[in-house]
Order: C-alpha cells, then structure tokens, then sequence
C-alpha cells in the first residue's frame, strides 16, 4: 500500500472503534444462546482477553513488516500467495459489507418503517456509502472521528435519562450455571470482532504509536459494553432478552425530565455509524483490488462492490440475516480464527523463514 | 461543473429521505390515532376496544363546527388482538398509529383467565411504547374505556393521570409493559397492576382506581386491599410520598403523617435451614395534621410517641400484608424469591425447585426507623 495517503492512528482508532461499538449496539439475544443476565459483564473482560489473544497476528505484523499490510507480505512469499490472500480478503470484507447492511436494514425494516419498504433507503445509504468510499481514507477517517464524539455523547446522555429505571434486583446471580455461558458469550463477542482484519490491512497506513491506541481502543470497548450491557440488564432486566434490539429498548425507556424519544437520537447515530463502516469496508475492498488491477479503476471497484452488495440485499434479503443469526458459534469462530488468526500467522511465519533464508543466502555469498 | 452535480445530487436526496408522510394511506388524517386499547376476551377470540382521537375535532377546535367529541370509541373484533387491530382499518378506512397509545386494559375476566396470550402483541409490534401502563378494568375494558367523562376529556389521560398518581400516593401502584412482562414471565415474583373502575354520579362517569390485582402465573388471583397496596410500595421500595395516621391514644388524637422521604433495604439469610428476611424501612414525615377534641402541644414526648406508633404500623401493616401474601394466597409480589436467587444461588439451587413451596416457611423481620422532620406551621393542634 506504498503511496497511498496516511492517517493518524488515533483517527483509525476511532473508526474501529466505531465500527466495533456499531455491533455491540446490534448486539441481539436472537439467535445467540440464552444465558443469565449477570453472566455477560465477566464475559466482556473474557471476549476482551480473547480480543488480545486474537491480535497476536497484527502485534507480529506490526513489529516485523511496519510498513507492509498482509498481502504485501504474502507478496514476500509468492506473488501466487499475495493474490490468493487479496482475493479471499476482498470476499471476506464484502460479506461483512452484507452483514453491516442486512443488520441496518433489519433495524430499519423493524424499528425505523415497519410499514413500508426498505429497500429504497438501503439504496440511498450504499448509494452514500459509494460515494464516501470513493473520497478515501482520510475522508473516512475524519468522519469516523466525529461520530464516535456523538456516539459516546448520545450514549452519555441515555445513560443519564435511564439512571432512574435502574434496578439491580433484576440482575441474575453471577455464574449461577458456571463459568461456560460467560466463556461462550465471551467467544461471541470476540468472533464478532472482525475489526482485527480490517487493521491488517490498514495498519501501514496509520502514523503514530499502534501498541497505545490499540491498548486505549480495547479498554473503551470493554468499558462501553459493560456499561451498555448494564443499563440494558439492569433497566430491562429479562425483558431484554425477548426484544430484538435491546440496546434500543433501553433508548426508549430514556426519560430524563423533558427530554424524551432518545431513541431517535439512537435511530441517527446508529444509522451514521453504519453508514462509516459500510464506506469503510468498501474502500477496503477498492484498495484490495487495485493491486492486481489496474489503480485508474479504484472508484469503479467501489461502485461494483457497492452494486453486488445492493443486489444481493435487495434481491436475496434475508439470506445473509439468516445466516448471521443461524449459523452456529462453532462454524462462525472456526471461520473467524481461520481468516484472522490462522491465515495471518502462517502469510508472517512464511515471510520470516523466507527473509532469515534470504539474510543466510546473503551473508553465505 | 462538478459541483452543480453533487448539489443536484443532494437536492435529489433530501427530496427522497425528507418525504415524510408523503406514503398514501400513512398522513395523519388517514390515521387512528388510538389512546387507549381495551382487550376483553370473548367466545371466538378477542373484542379491541379503541379510544382514538377525533383528528377533525382536535385540529379545529374552535371552529364552531360539531366536529363531535375529542375521542372516539370503536369496538372490534377477531380471533386476535392484531386481527382485532387490524379490523379497525376495515370498519374505519383508517390504518390505527399505536405509537401514540397511552394505556393498555384488561377486562377483570379476561386478567382472570391469563393474559400471556394478549401480550405478545405488544411486546413484539415495535410502535408500542414500552412506558405504557397497564392496568385492569373492574368489569370490562369495553366499559372502562369507552367510559364518557365528560365533554372533551380523555378517558385514557384521566386514566394515566390517577396511575401518574403513585408519585405522591403509596395506595396508587403503576406498572409500565415492561414492567409488568418481566413479571409475569418470572418463576420468582407475582406480577400486579392496578384495577380500575368507573363509577357513575348523576349520569357522568368518574375514574378511580379500585384495587392491585396480582397475578399468578398469568392469571390475576387475588387482590390487594389499600394497606397492602401501601407496604407493596414500601417492599418494592417504590413508595414515593404519600400519607398515613397513627392513632395517638394518650391524647385522643389522631395524627395524619405525609411521607417526605422513604427507602426500603430488604436482606436475606439462612438460619438454621430457614430463609430469614430482614426488612428495614427508614422514612421521614412531617406531621400533616393532628385530629384532636380536646387542644394540646406538640412536645417532645407527643412527637417520640408518634414516631413510635409509625413505626409500630409500618411494621404491623408490612407483616400482615406479607403473611397474607405469603400464607394465604402462597404468592410473592414483592420480589423476595428474586433477592434471594441473588444473594444466596448454591442454596436456591440445592434447596429450591419452587419458590412458591417455600414461602409458608419463609420468615420476615421488619424494622422501621421514622422520624419526624417538621410539624407544620402550628405549634399545637386545633
């Protein structure tokens, strides 16, 4: 990714960030198994433990390619490899694209228009979304920074309303069935931190100290989530796990003397934080594809991602959602440890023996 | 060039996202505006009473015109409550806007016969408001409902008001959806919402709310008399404000109390095999009136003996309240099963497989601690 503009690795921070927060505010008890409400906060520290375990891959990367992605050091390797890896990361983010859509058009389909069509503002948003994508990274970046200010602002402020509805009477025993639902929860968590991949990409492309805006990044997540899944719990208690958005349940309970309808301001910055991560997956997926073809073509890369993800969300809706929420935890974090574990371990374990060889070759010579 | 474009562009968008009720069929004039539903159980399914607003009426209120009463009432039927719902659109032409809603009735018989059924409804349409109370007519939500109170006056507001009302009186209990889902979907404590009624005077309808009916499972068993209400509210640590008297014996008088300041700390042990709760309810009063034949001063030994005697009735009304509950109906309503799954889990798992076995056993200790803040403006009674 030599040439392309950088950005400072705060503003990648906050769009991580931002991208990762978005999923914890889809966070849904459908499809994920039921477990006691108090079981969830030490699930947090386990999924952010597992969050740290996961990122070795990036920590290796970071410390012995500084300057390079991950297919650029498959690159190192073989060319063959390179174009492999660039391929199967393109399909990787474009089915998170359709998991980020197919998610923001359920909660608009649900909450937003449930008597109308979706369809028309799903347009609208890739429609935006393209158009972002195509003004780049720093564009992105600097967005990304704004929303998460209103992101924690709106935040800051249900919390405020709802802290009246608080009642830790209705909190479960913590580990009443053990410590494995909490494990479990955690590794739901973790899998779903498909952030990780993103920095592969991205991580040469960010100036500044990786190791501390990593470290701050993780301790915001962790903080938010416990405290998000406090008021949701605490203020609901196991209502929560009937609703499929209980984070929005929450906004709606939100009264804090006239001020009322929070959950409009959720409705925005839910909508604005998808809308940031939707453009960034599809730069992602434009820069991707301009290494192997030609780089004239980047906005025309956007634009197809942008068309196959809309096609696929408006003709097969439904197909993607179902996926996400029947497929088995077992599959998704064997998928999930694959691409961003597994894959990155072996294209930089590759690329070490292939420098040490060629350093021995050298000093052979 | 390029920027007449993205400002086409972007006319073109806000046209599109800032359309509003531009759908036809969803302009406010083509909707039910409902306020209050009604839900009564009948042989094939359901009757939906809906209490909407008179659009016409409410957008020209002084025109002059007879546009008709403020709300409307209209009765429907179906196999279901969103069939009901949904009926209304085929009597009216109107689809129903249920994020506007206000109150949610049950009829006694259909509270009587289990309201699971009736609920999923609105826990599962996203227009519904989970704030919204929930209460019980007396006899049926058709008669509470449609209930005329006089021209222009909201039933459904009459209604919210008198719930509304539990902020200052610890007879009046409210319970929002939510609230009352997660209770009557828990194995540990009894869910309740008040009972309404309707009282005709010289042929217009007054409002008052009559009883708490708790529920079992999800039927509504058994009800709870005003004092119960009142050490309901103080064990659910809900009691705002309110008033209560002590009869002073040593000086023939009667002394009415207003709660300024309340709060309820329950704790659990066992001991000896036995679960023990200890209830300790800390309040402060101010004496509201004193009610007396003969006049005398409010001194220091006339205030120590009304702190006394409310704590002796905080007490004595508690422990009755509870060993009804408890005893008589073998019912939890105030939430004791949940403190103790919380406090002590190994022992709910090993001793108990149903809360509602235990409670004959259960024992309860109450403490009360009241002190008097101010005695008003007079310094003797009157």
């Amino acid at each position: 990714m030599k040439g392309s503009a950088k950005i400072g690795v705060w503003q990648l921070c906050c769009v991580l960030l931002l991208s990762r927060l978005l999923t914890t505010l889809t966070f849904s008890p459908v499809g994920a198994e039921r477990i006691n409400s108090s079981d969830y906060f030490p699930s947090v520290i386990f999924a952010a433990m597992m969050i740290l375990l996961f990122s070795v891959p990036l920590m290796l990367q970071k410390h012995y390619f500084p300057e390079k992605d991950i297919t650029d050091i498959a690159y190192t390797v073989s060319p063959l490899l390179s174009k492999a890896s660039s391929i199967s990361y393109v399909l990787c983010f474009l089915f998170f694209t359709l998991v980020a859509v197919a998610r923001l058009e359920m909660f608009v389909g649900t909450i937003v228009f449930p008597d109308s069509d979706s369809a028309l503002f799903i347009i609208l948003c890739i429609a935006a979304a393209c158009y972002a994508a195509t003004l780049g990274l720093e564009a992105i970046g600097r967005v990304g920074t704004i929303s998460l200010v209103l992101f924690t602002g709106a935040f800051v402020f249900i919390m405020i309303a709802m802290a009246d509805k608080v009642e830790t009477v209705n909190l479960s025993p913590m580990f009443y069935d053990g410590v494995a639902p909490s494990l479990t929860a955690a590794l739901d968590a973790a899998t779903r931190t498909v952030e990780l991949a993103f920095a592969a990409v991205l991580l040469p492309r960010a100036n500044g100290k990786v190791g501390r805006a990593f470290a701050v990044g993780l301790l915001a997540f962790t903080c938010f989530t416990e405290m998000i899944l406090f008021f949701v719990f605490a203020g609901l208690g196991d209502f929560a796990q009937t609703q499929m958005f209980p984070v929005h349940a929450v906004a709606v309970l939100s009264e804090f003397s006239v001020f009322r309808r929070f959950d409009v301001l959720l409705t925005g910055v839910w909508i604005l934080s998808a809308f940031i991560k939707i453009s960034l997956l599809l730069y992602l997926q434009s820069e991707l594809l301009q290494k192997y073809f030609s780089r004239k073509w980047n906005k025309l890369y956007i634009l197809l991602a942008g068309l196959v993800v809309l096609v696929i969300q408006v003709f097969f809706a439904g197909t993607v959602t179902d996926y996400y929420f029947t497929t088995g935890l077992a599959v998704r974090a064997g998928l999930y440890i694959v691409f961003v574990v597994v894959v990155p371990s072996v294209i930089i374990a590759a690329a070490l023996i292939k420098r040490k060889r060629g350093c021995a070759h050298a000093q052979n010579g | 060039m390029r920027k007449t474009g993205k400002l086409l562009l972007l006319v073109l968008l806000i046209a599109l996202l800032l359309s509003s009720c531009g759908t036809p069929g969803l302009e406010l004039k083509n909707r039910l505006i409902v306020q209050a539903i009604g839900i009564d159980e009948t042989k094939n399914g359901v009757r939906v009473t809906l209490q909407t607003l008179n659009t016409e009426m409410a957008g020209n209120p002084n025109s002059g015109a007879n546009l008709g009463e403020v709300t409307r009432c209209l009765t429907v039927e179906g196999a279901t409550v969103s069939e009901a719902i949904s009926n209304a659109a085929k009597s009216e032409g109107k689809q129903p806007l249920l994020s506007q809603n206000r109150l949610i009735v049950f009829g006694r018989e259909t509270a009587q016969n289990g309201l699971y059924t009736h609920l999923d409804y609105f826990v599962r349409n996203a227009a519904t408001r989970l704030t919204v109370p929930v209460a019980v007519s007396d006899t049926t939500a058709e008669e509470l409902v449609s209930a005329s109170l006089g021209e222009n006056v909201l039933t459904a507001d009459s209604i919210t008001d008198i719930l509304d009302g539990a902020r200052y009186n610890t007879n009046i209990v409210s319970q929002a959806l939510y609230e009352f889902v997660n209770q009557i979907s828990s194995d540990l404590t009894d869910a309740y919402i008040p009972v309404v009624r309707t009282e005709e005077e010289e042929g217009v309808s007054k409002i008052s709310m009559y009883s708490v009916g708790v529920f079992q499972d999800d039927r509504m068993t058994y009800e709870l008399s005003s004092d119960d209400v009142t050490a309901l509210m103080l064990l659910t640590d809900k009691a705002q404000s309110g008033y209560f008297s002590v009869d002073n014996e040593t000086y023939a008088a009667q002394t009415v109390l207003k709660i300024k300041k309340t709060g309820t700390k329950i704790q659990n042990e066992m001991v000896n095999g036995k679960i023990l709760f200890n209830v300790q309810v800390k309040m402060t009063v101010d004496i509201s009136e004193t009610h007396s034949e003969t006049p005398f001063s409010l001194d220091e030994a006339y205030l120590l003996q009304t702190e006394a005697l409310a704590q002796q009735r905080i007490c004595e009304m508690i422990e009755a309240t509870v060993r009804r509950c408890f005893l008589e109906q073998n019912s939890d309503p105030f939430g004791f099963g949940q403190r103790f799954w919380q406090r002590h889990p190994a022992q709910f798992k090993s001793d108990i497989v149903h809360w509602q076995d235990t409670l004959p056993t259960v024992e309860v200790e109450t403490q009360a601690d009241v002190s008097v803040e101010r005695v008003g403006n007079g310094v003797e009674n009157l």
